[in-house]
């Protein structure tokens, strides 16, 4: 009896521990590692390198001059993501977008690319544009027109700056939030809002 | 001497036909401006509508996608059909209005098909998910009774063993 009584224990002590064990495993298994959620934003030359943007790397720009970028992003979000570039010709002193603030640059895009990216997806896309409408008055340079991947457009150019110095493209990720179902300049990851974008300066001091 | 004023039967039908013209002309001029208006109007609410109808295809792709479906077929498509898109309000805007509401019917017809299938494979992905938990936990309360009879089995074996040994150590003793 008393051998009997300790045969049951031993059994229900072996039952306990293997099922500790074996649920600890199970359910490490079924839950999901959490990770790291953030973009990536890049924008290259026409080489796929950070070196010359710029035609024979002069900064300073004449009208119809192309300059052939790659504007790439990396999403490292999860899930699917939809996306919008927004492009937008600023000068030194409009304002620009804030990284510690998450804030877009008040300015209206003149262009904007749209695109969904699958979890862990690299998307490059080609950037060819160059000034088509410059004009100068005073001491200052005013851009009215750019061509952009074929497309001449007019629309929210309006920028001017003195002496044509310090123009610059700047390049927004603006990321859809089904929650507010619109795209937002911002996205959420561990509890904390983030942002992303770049800037290339550049002057147009000969209008000709 | 009295003048008549009555207009004769000739001048009757000259002001009859005119004034048809002239109501012919009115309408249509009426007629193309409220076409006018009503297109407009009406390329502009699509313009809307295809936005909304991309925003809707994403969400029931998100769904899928968050639920383990592989839906990079349908992420190809979704970019097919916003460049479509593009294409389209560029034409608009350039004034081929037909070609351009052309490219955004066919968008709005690839939506269409990604939203049908984002439906069938989030269903798919669920059902799947379901099958893998269930067996999961089936698996793991089958190890549970496995390793613990094997446990026990090994255990009774080993008390078994040391009893006979303490057994023959017991007559090797008495023996002696």
């Amino acid at each position: 009896m008393k051998l009997l009584k300790r045969e049951g224990q031993m059994l229900m002590s072996l039952f306990i521990v293997i099922t500790l064990i074996t649920l600890s495993f199970t359910l490490a298994s079924l839950s999901q590692r959490p990770s790291d959620h953030f973009f990536a934003l890049f924008t290259l030359d026409k080489n796929g390198k950070t070196l010359n943007y710029y035609p024979n790397n002069d900064t300073d720009l004449r009208r119809g001059e192309e300059l052939n970028w790659y504007v790439g992003i990396y999403n490292h979000m999860g899930s699917i993501q939809y996306i919008a570039l927004r492009f937008k010709l600023l000068n030194e002193t409009l304002k620009s977008p804030d990284i510690t603030t998450n804030t877009p640059s008040p300015q209206s895009p003149f262009i904007e690319i749209r695109h969904v990216l699958l979890n862990n997806e690299t998307w490059i896309t080609p950037v060819d544009w160059s000034i088509a409408n410059a004009s100068s008055a005073h001491e200052d340079v005013r851009i009215t027109g750019v061509v952009f991947n074929s497309l001449y457009v007019t629309e929210n150019l309006d920028v001017s700056a003195k002496r044509g110095y310090n123009f610059r493209m700047v390049i927004e990720l603006w990321v859809y939030t089904p929650d507010d179902g619109q795209f937002l300049f911002t996205w959420m990851s561990s509890n904390q809002t983030n942002s992303v974008w770049n800037e290339l300066w550049f002057n147009m001091t000969k209008t000709s | 001497m009295s003048i008549d004023s009555r207009p004769t039967v000739k001048n009757r039908w000259q002001r009859l036909l005119l004034a048809l013209a002239a109501l012919t002309i009115a309408l249509s001029v009426v007629n193309s401006s409220t076409h006018a208006l009503t297109f407009s109007k009406w390329t502009t609410k699509q313009l809307g509508q295809e936005d909304a109808r991309a925003s809707d295809t994403f969400k029931l792709l998100l769904v899928a996608d968050q639920n383990g479906a592989n839906v990079t077929t349908q992420v190809d498509q979704f970019n097919t059909a916003l460049q479509l898109i593009s294409d389209g309000n560029r034409l608009i805007k350039s004034g081929q209005d037909q070609e351009g509401q052309l490219e955004l019917g066919e968008a709005d017809h690839i939506f269409g098909t990604i939203s049908h299938d984002a439906v069938n494979l989030r269903n798919e992905a669920v059902a799947r998910n379901q099958q893998r938990i269930l067996l999961t936990y089936v698996s793991a309360v089958a190890v549970i009774v496995a390793a613990t009879i094997l446990a026990y089995l090994t255990l009774r074996l080993y008390n078994r063993y040391t009893r006979r040994r303490i057994l023959d150590l017991q007559f090797e003793v008495k023996g002696r």
